[in-house]
């Protein structure tokens, strides 16, 4: 692991996709381009990523998560038995069509628009789902880097799709057990590679807290039928830290978010971490990368009251809005950071934006320029912070 | 009676159909070699066995403007990948239609809004010259616009 400095800047994974990759995604989904052809334009582009990332002196870095057509589906081609399924062909299968056409009501997305990895027979792991992508990245800088993998609880919920995937497991619980065996090969192949920070990716759960009664939007849950949130949370728990036993040689973290596709906030989730504190608590992950740049998500109180959350958690602290045009200046984040610095030492504290700048590459939240511009306000942040530290005002 | 078959001239076609009554609110229609079955006028209900009057009418409408793009998008010289049509509309005062005394407005719908999803490589401004086609040579399209406000609007999904 590479040393990090104090206030370390980083981002949550993804970066706005360029028309150029945009076109040869959809030419490789057409089977027009090969997988290789397709990684050449890629590689340009990860390099572009990471040499925007070095300009603004981001001290973690990530490839942008270039190669992938969101955070959750990319993996459909590396394993078996699994199938993208557009919801337009989902909505075929599933009993609950009315339901279907709220969420693509509120998205205001055509159903073919939107595709699931869907478990369609056993599942197992082809090829690495993220070895390749770290190894690249770390041929083409000296930074340390974070690398973004799909939580097994995501990707659980997002493949049960009860109608088809009975036919192959007994329960969700049987499909769990095979996600996590694919996601604990890939972390121990990360951490031989030698990455720095593995970050997983679990932004349903604030699903479970806080849509009782409400339009589901997160589409990867609305698959599957509406559970006891509860249970579904002790269910994410045991998978989480399954995935994450022997990860003492490697930073961990876990991103939790209320979704990241519309620049509308008024659609995206809204409610403080506060209802989830008892679950974050018992997670064997090192740090927590949380959205605090939106009113939405409630005040750092909220989590940071815990002591247990105080005592064994660091902060990746959300303090740019991946979705706003408009840069936040350097000293409204420098204010956050010190309210965080209330409860948590400045070891632990990390900088980033509340989720990635292109969660989903053909629905761009925000422009590189824009996305460049906030990573700077973040660097800008964590300088003052240093030189506060280094000299404590008389 | 006059056969809807091959010999008759294009002016003359008349489309038909016949709607029996059934049970309750639901009657079913046919027409040529099919049949669907229709359940009330609208209905504000979650669920129903059928769709309602209404909601045919908006299906039709759709359905008219999608089988438009495929027969027009060529002229142009473009291919669409996919096609999705939202539709939506809501009555001038639904309160009339259920028959309450001293509700002002009619039952009909004020207005059709509808969002055309359109996956294609073509360029946006040809994108709106293939829609005006499509609207030019719609019939329900230019049927419901002499009665209805039609507010559609296209989007190009990558
Ligand atoms: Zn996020």
């Amino acid at each position: 692991m590479k040393e990090l400095p104090l206030f370390p800047v980083t981002t949550v994974g993804s970066w706005p996709r360029s028309s150029t990759l945009l076109r040869a995604q959809r030419q490789k989904q057409r089977g027009q381009i090969s997988r290789a052809e397709f990684d050449k334009i890629a590689d340009t582009e990860v390099r572009e990523v990471l040499r925007r990332q070095e300009n603004a002196e981001v001290d973690l870095v990530t490839d942008g998560e270039q190669r992938r057509d969101n955070f959750y589906s990319f993996v459909t081609e590396k394993l078996s038995g699994v199938q993208l399924m557009t919801l337009a062909e989902m909505l075929e299968v599933v009993e609950d069509k009315a339901g279907f056409e709220r969420i693509l009501e509120t998205l205001d997305v055509p159903a073919f628009a939107i595709s699931n990895p869907t478990c369609v027979g056993p599942v197992k792991r082809l090829s690495p789902l993220t070895l390749d992508e770290y190894l690249y990245t770390r041929s083409q800088t000296d930074r340390p880097i974070k690398v973004t993998l799909p939580g097994p609880y995501l990707l659980t919920r997002a493949m049960w799709v009860k109608e088809v995937a009975q036919k192959v497991y007994p329960s969700k619980e049987a499909l769990g057990e095979d996600v996590v065996n694919i996601l604990q090969t890939e972390i121990q192949e990360l951490i031989q590679a030698g990455a720095d920070f593995i970050q997983l990716d679990e932004p349903v759960l604030t699903e479970l807290v806080f849509t009782s009664g409400q339009t589901r939007t997160f589409m990867c849950a609305a698959l599957s039928a509406r559970a006891d949130p509860t249970e579904e949370l002790e269910f994410a728990v045991s998978l989480i830290n399954r995935v994450m036993e022997n990860t003492e040689n490697v930073r961990t973290g876990l991103h939790i978010c209320r979704g990241n596709w519309s620049q509308k906030e008024s659609t995206l989730l809204s409610g403080s971490y506060f209802p989830l504190v008892p679950y974050l608590s018992r997670l064997k992950v090192q740090q927590l990368v949380l959205e605090y740049a939106t009113p939405r998500a409630g005040e750092l109180a909220a989590l940071l009251d815990s002591p247990e959350i105080r005592a064994g958690k660091e902060l990746g602290l959300g303090v740019v809005n991946p979705r706003t045009p408009q840069v936040e200046p350097s000293e409204a984040i420098v204010e956050r950071v010190r309210e965080a610095l209330q409860y948590l030492p400045a070891g632990k504290v990390f900088l980033n934006p509340d989720c990635g700048f292109g969660t989903f590459s053909n629905r761009p939240i925000n422009s590189g320029e824009v996305a460049s511009a906030k990573l700077k306000a973040m660097v800008e942040a964590a300088t003052v912070l240093r030189q506060e530290i280094a000299a404590p005002a008389q | 009676m006059a056969s809807n078959g091959p010999g008759t001239s294009q002016e003359e076609f008349k489309w038909k159909a016949r709607v029996s009554w059934v049970t309750g609110e639901r009657s079913v229609a046919y027409s040529r070699n099919n049949s669907f079955l229709i359940e009330k006028q609208a209905s504000f209900k979650e669920k129903d066995p059928h769709p309602s009057a209404i909601e045919y009418l908006l299906g039709a409408l759709g359905g008219d403007i999608a089988a438009g793009f495929q027969t027009v998008a060529p002229r142009f010289g473009v291919s669409i990948e996919a096609l999705e049509i939202s539709l939506s509309g809501q009555l001038n005062n639904s309160l009339t239609m259920l028959g309450v005394i001293g509700e002002a407005g009619h039952p009909g719908l004020e207005t059709i809004e509808g969002r055309i999803f359109i996956s294609t490589e073509a360029t946006e401004e040809k994108i709106e010259k293939v829609w005006q086609s499509v609207q030019d040579r719609s019939p329900l399209f230019n049927t419901l616009k002499r009665a209805v406000k039609l507010d559609f609007s296209l989007v190009i999904v990558l």
